[in-house]
């Protein structure tokens, strides 16, 4: 008995808090609204619940019961109600939500002055006053499963159809009311007088923390989570609860007579040994469940980084396509614009030999610089190993900075050139690779000047003339002295948006070009990027 | 005057306008501040934005402090507003994104020139 009171009162205490918490973070949202006031029925069951079972007299259990079951009655239909606002489906079900609120006020008071749901409170197996199902029972039974079903349904659908957060939101939300609705649902067969305990109850506080847990952090936890530690507080509960029974049993068989069967002695004895136990316990069964359900967890989490990394990798290199693209848009706009004058023309000047001669190789030429274009994206967007090859090194740099034109335009910054190379100068690389870690520099330079300045690209041969030196250097705000040594490292961020790994792309490119890279800086003054490639 | 450092661009502007008005091209800032030192009569300069050495706002400042009555209109395959308002606030009397239409490219020069 004493698991159903702790479990009921910790329901109704998570549950309340979990309505408080949601309406302290954001009251204004439906969604929270929607949530606190699911939460806030199931505080209300549990805390009748509580009161049900500590009831000393008849009268009073059928009174608790009645107004339980009645915040029972609005569980599903306030977590149906909740769902449709999370998954922005609230217009397309509006009209049934306000109609299951007013079936349930009807069977409301059904519930609270008849005997069709609750015929009469009686003993089974421990609980002196359990209900008995009356004649219309079956019909807030078919509500519940029809309610929670429909709403699992709707989240697993959308759950399907969703990526990255927002699918492990949903995950949670799915897997803890599934949770929480089969460990509620085990109150309902001792109704039917099928004596199987409820001892799912308890489940119903996991969820609630988890599923308040998945709305604001969703992102940070993952599935298997929730399962496992499930797994192993169920477990956990199911082995305490026997031991606890057996222990009653065995002891009041033994000391028959000497004590008696609501014994302080035994009582007191075996709280003191479950708390004993309860920690080495937790911690056996966890590894247990380490070991049969979730071995090969280390080499899972290491794949798991390493898909992780190959995605933000990938994506710090469309982030720099979508760079390249926005340039390349103006440079296709130029010779779409000659191709649209020529096409409006052409009726007209059909036979017009002199327009013709001197628009039909200018088009021919202009769809050749599209077509290039397009090719050069392409390259680019392929993650690919180096492909290394004698590049005119001048023209490379020029087609870069050519890229950022609209951003050096827009944040007032003013592009020199001074190549000291010679001008033919032909280095080994992979151009569209060096080609982005030059964007990337050349980006933290936009960022670091939001309010103008100067990028000057400086090309020199190094002292023993072994090396080519490539120089970018920026008038920005400069990176602070305890960073500089960090910049190269993957993840090393100081901006509000940015991965950290631009310029560790960067670093690892030069780096299989077997060249080198270094860096000089000084707040408020600017920085300088030096590359060396074997010349 | 049509300033583009493309040839493609001054071709195409030269065959939109050519029946219309009388055109001098050329293809850089620096030309075009020289041509119009030289050049009494240019009612409305079109000049692109994005220009090697000096892009075309620099060349519209330049142009409005010189010679204030020439109408610049910018052609630019930038659909920026930023630079848009750049433009206006520098002095420019109209601004045509690439790639245009003949007709779109009469009426502003019509529309600047009386």
């Amino acid at each position: 008995m004493i698991y159903f009171i702790v479990s009921s009162f910790l329901n109704a205490l998570t549950s309340f808090l979990s309505c408080l918490f949601v309406l302290f973070i954001n009251p204004k949202a439906k969604t929270n609204q929607m949530f606190a006031l699911y939460a806030f029925c199931v505080s209300i069951w549990a805390s009748f619940y509580l009161l049900w079972v500590t009831a000393d007299n008849p009268t009073h259990a059928l009174f608790y019961l009645r107004i339980m079951n009645i915040s029972a009655l609005f569980i599903p239909c306030a977590f149906f109600h909740f769902s449709c606002y999370l998954l922005n489906e609230y217009p397309k079900y509006k009209r049934v939500i306000s109609i299951l609120y007013i079936f349930n006020l009807i069977m409301s008071s059904a519930i609270g002055f008849t005997d069709l749901y609750i015929l009469k409170v009686e003993k089974q197996l421990i609980f002196p006053y359990w209900p008995i199902a009356g004649k219309y029972f079956i019909v807030l039974l078919l509500e519940y499963i029809l309610i929670v079903t429909y709403s699992l349904f709707i989240i697993y659908k959308k759950m399907k159809t969703n990526t990255g957060t927002k699918n492990l939101q949903l995950k949670y939300l799915f897997y803890g009311i599934l949770i929480a609705y089969i460990g509620g649902a085990t109150n309902f067969p001792l109704c039917y007088k099928i004596p199987v305990l409820p001892f799912g109850n308890l489940f119903v506080s996991f969820y609630t923390i988890f599923i308040t847990y998945a709305i604001l952090k969703y992102q940070l936890m993952d599935i298997r989570i929730i399962v496992k530690k499930s797994l192993v507080y169920s477990m956990l509960i199911a082995i305490l609860t026997v031991f606890y029974f057996s222990s009653i049993y065995l002891a009041e068989r033994i000391f028959q007579g000497m004590f008696g069967y609501k014994s302080l002695l035994i009582s007191v004895t075996l709280a003191s040994l479950i708390t004993l136990i309860f920690i080495p316990l937790k911690n056996i069964i966890q590894s247990f469940i380490e070991k049969f359900f979730f071995s090969g967890n280390f080499f899972q989490l290491a794949e798991q980084n390493e898909q992780l990394r190959r995605e933000i990798v990938q994506s710090e290199r469309l982030k720099s396509i979508a760079i390249l693209a926005s340039g390349m848009a103006h440079e296709i706009k130029n010779p779409l614009t000659v191709l649209k004058t020529f096409s409006e023309f052409l009726p007209r000047k059909m036979d017009d030999k002199e327009f013709l001669k001197k628009f039909q190789p200018m088009i021919a030429h202009e769809i050749d610089r599209i077509d290039d274009l397009v090719h050069e994206l392409l390259d680019f967007a392929k993650p690919a190993p180096l492909q290394i090859k004698p590049t005119p090194i001048h023209p490379l740099l020029d087609q870069t900075l050519e890229i950022l034109s609209n951003d050096f335009l827009k944040h007032k910054i003013n592009v020199h050139k001074d190549y000291g190379l010679e001008t033919q100068a032909i280095l080994n690389l992979d151009p569209n690779q060096f080609k982005q870690a030059l964007l990337n520099i050349l980006l933290n330079a936009v960022e670091a000047m939001p309010t103008g300045g100067a990028v000057t690209m400086t090309t020199r041969p190094s002292s023993d003339l072994q090396y080519a030196l490539i120089k970018i250097q920026d008038t920005g705000c400069g990176i602070r002295n305890e960073d500089i040594s960090h910049i190269f490292d993957p993840f090393f961020t100081k901006k509000d948006r940015g991965t950290g790994l631009g310029l560790s792309i960067t670093y690892e490119i030069i780096r299989g070009h077997q060249g080198k890279i270094f860096v000089e800086s000084e707040e408020n003054r600017g920085t300088a990027f030096v590359i060396e490639l074997p010349l | 005057m049509i300033c583009d450092d493309e040839e493609g661009i001054r071709e195409s502007l030269k065959l939109v306008l050519c029946d219309h008005y009388d055109l001098v091209a050329v293809d850089s800032g620096e030309q075009a501040l020289h041509t119009l030192a030289n050049t009494k009569d240019i009612k409305v300069a079109l000049l692109d934005i994005k220009m090697p050495k000096v892009n075309g706002l620099d060349v519209l400042q330049e142009i409005k402090s010189k010679y204030p009555e020439v109408k610049i209109i910018m052609v630019t395959g930038y659909r920026s507003v930023e630079t848009a308002a750049e433009a206006a606030r520098l002095g420019a009397s109209g601004y045509i994104i690439k790639p245009f239409k003949a007709e779109e490219i009469l009426e502003v020069v019509k529309r600047n020139i009386h």
